[in-house]
């Protein structure tokens, strides 16, 4: 953002570019990809290299990773149960995906994949695929009567509870991704709005660096608060996930 | 729980006090114990929002399963039966919840609307599927808030 | 919202307000037609899933290995002190055992001793009586031999002194039969023989 002529351009942040020079553009690689592939690289090197020590008494990277997995591995058992093993490679890459994308874009030059809804809407979307295969896997067709029309509802409110219920089911995927991508987009578009303020108050003499103070002590406890939601919404999508999923193992 | 040779609270020093008292061994305690080592492990909570405090996380008196040298076979169990089954899926600070309901409302609402469109579009009743749609998405957001809130059986 | 700071109840009213007023200057993410849009997502799909294989087969097992080694030498250790402790255990009972086994041992004894010293003890006091006994019969045995001595010696000195006196008073020297005979029955009525 140019400091001369700054007007408040919120939204240039998330526009999508292709990188890696001609290479890049013939396949339409964008810089959302890149960070997706960095912020997985950082996961898997995280645990490659926290874990190549195998202590029984773990240092500070491996304890870090031993913690990763295990976080996720409680939410998983505590969540969906017994069967939550099988999902728990699922669930781990899911909440990584998100978190980094999350975290990654607070960072000067990131982008935040998780600020497209495409991205968030092809994710929910993906989660709730998987977990009405899940269902269907396990329980059969007696999801679909389980799930939509729910025993003991008088068959006279059919027409209402039907459609309500298959609403409800296909609004999952959009309440999912609209939560992360909304949380995304809100904190980057506010950094930036601040982050201008303060680039046009420094430009306007003595008095306005004074008073770009403000906006700067703003943004700076913003990112505080923006690495807490960036963590937040990444376990809420995991942890709706794995809701979801025992749901569908268990059929409510 | 399967322990039997354990206190009745959880605590390794309340345990090793009990064991102690029994076998008449009134001794110092050793540095084993104390809730100062009680950090959680790899299977603590994590940073959570503050304010975010989940139900149903053990509390920091939990009984690491390495550490009590009684009923060593019963720790698994011991651990999963700390777990009351979680209830009210997510619960948090009242933005938070804010923040979820809206969520739940305008994606029911905008599902309900999609729905309602495409049905008119194709069965040719423009205006009529839509209204019908829009009041059962503002239920089913009703209802998906209820889901998110009500306590899990 | 009431509680909260002024800083935190700030952020979700710009957090409504800005995207919608930026929604008029149209958002990258909301512009379908650009192709870069779908290809972020097709790219991104296939990264998941290089991801989730990579986590899933190679990075997590790692971790798994890991805490579930620990957890077994855990166990293990767990075990050992088990082990450790029964033998202790073992140990304590066993010596108290041993104890009371002494402790009975030497109760035995001592009762055996003590039965000893007084079956000893009774023998000999039985023996003692015995004897005294035998001497106190051979002593009455003396007396009663004696007394009969006397008693055939007073027979002879009163048939003497009764014939002595008779003849005295009576001038007449009496049959010695009489006299024996009349001694003898003041004898018998006397109880003595």
């Amino acid at each position: 953002m140019a400091g001369g002529e700054a007007k408040i351009d919120a939204l240039g942040q998330f526009k999508l570019a292709t990188v890696l020079g001609p290479l890049g553009g013939s396949v339409n690689f964008t810089q959302a990809n890149l960070f997706m592939v960095l912020g997985g690289l950082l996961v898997l090197a995280l645990i490659h290299y926290g874990m190549k020590p195998r202590a029984v008494v773990p240092g500070r990277l491996q304890a870090l990773a031993e913690m990763a997995y295990g976080f996720i591995d409680d939410m998983c058992h505590e969540q969906i149960g017994h069967e939550g093993r099988r999902f728990f490679p699922f669930v781990f890459t899911l909440f990584f995906f998100v978190l980094m994308g999350n975290l990654l874009g607070l960072l000067p030059y990131g982008f935040t994949y998780t600020s497209h809804i495409a991205v968030t809407f092809a994710l929910a979307v993906m989660v709730i695929v998987i977990v009405t295969g899940v269902a269907i896997f396990t329980h059969g067709t007696t999801f679909f009567t389980e799930y939509f029309f729910p025993k003991g509802t008088p068959v006279a409110l059919a027409p209402l509870v039907i459609p309500i219920e298959v609403i409800s089911y296909l609004s999952r995927p959009v309440s999912l991704s609209i939560r992360l991508f909304a949380n995304m987009v809100a904190g980057h578009v506010m950094f930036e709005v601040f982050a201008t303020f303060v680039v046009m108050m420094a430009g306007a003499g003595l008095l306005g660096t004074i008073g770009a103070i403000g906006p700067m002590a703003l943004n700076v406890a913003l990112m505080g608060f923006e690495l807490l939601v960036a963590f937040l919404q990444a376990y809420v999508f995991a942890i709706l996930t794995c809701i979801y999923l025992h749901d569908a193992v268990h059929l409510h | 729980m399967t322990d039997q040779e354990g206190g009745q609270d959880g605590t390794f020093a309340a345990r090793l006090r009990a064991a102690r008292a029994r076998q008449g061994l009134a001794g110092p305690r050793r540095g084993l114990a104390g809730p100062g080592i009680d950090t959680p492990g790899g299977n603590g909570p994590a940073p959570d929002a503050p304010g975010q405090d989940e139900p149903g996380r053990p509390g920091p008196d939990q009984t690491d399963p390495g550490r009590s040298i009684p009923g060593r076979g019963s720790a698994v169990e011991e651990r999963a039966a700390k777990r009351p089954a979680s209830q009210g899926a997510l619960s948090g600070t009242p933005w938070g919840i804010g923040m979820r309901v809206g969520t739940e409302l305008v994606s029911a609402m905008v599902v309900a609307l999609a729905i309602g469109w495409a049905l008119d579009r194709w069965l040719g009743t423009k205006p009529v599927l839509l209204a019908v749609f829009v009041l059962l998405g503002g239920l089913a957001g009703v209802a998906n808030v209820w889901r998110a809130f009500a306590p899990r059986r | 919202m009431r509680r909260f700071p002024a800083l935190l109840a700030s952020i979700p009213v710009a957090g409504l307000l800005l995207p919608s007023a930026a929604l008029a200057q149209g958002m990258p993410q909301l512009a379908f037609g650009n192709p870069l849009t779908i290809a972020q997502v097709v790219w991104g799909g296939m990264i998941f899933l290089v991801l989730y294989l990579a986590l899933s087969r190679w990075a997590l097992p790692q971790v798994g290995a890991v805490l579930q080694a620990r957890a077994a030498s855990i166990a293990d250790d767990l075990d050992a002190a088990h082990a450790a402790k029964a033998a202790a255990d073992a140990a304590m009972a066993e010596m108290t055992e041993a104890t009371r086994l002494a402790r009975s041992e030497a109760q035995a004894a001592i009762s055996a001793a003590v039965d000893k010293a007084k079956a000893e003890a009774a023998a000999e006091a039985l023996a003692t009586s015995r004897r005294l006994e035998a001497r106190l019969a051979e002593a009455e045995a003396q007396i009663a031999q004696a007394r009969n001595a006397a008693m055939a010696a007073l027979r002879q000195v009163a048939t003497d002194t009764t014939l002595a006196m008779v003849t005295k008073l009576t001038g007449t020297r009496p049959g010695k039969k009489s006299i024996d005979g009349a001694v003898g029955v003041a004898l018998a009525a006397r109880g003595q023989t």
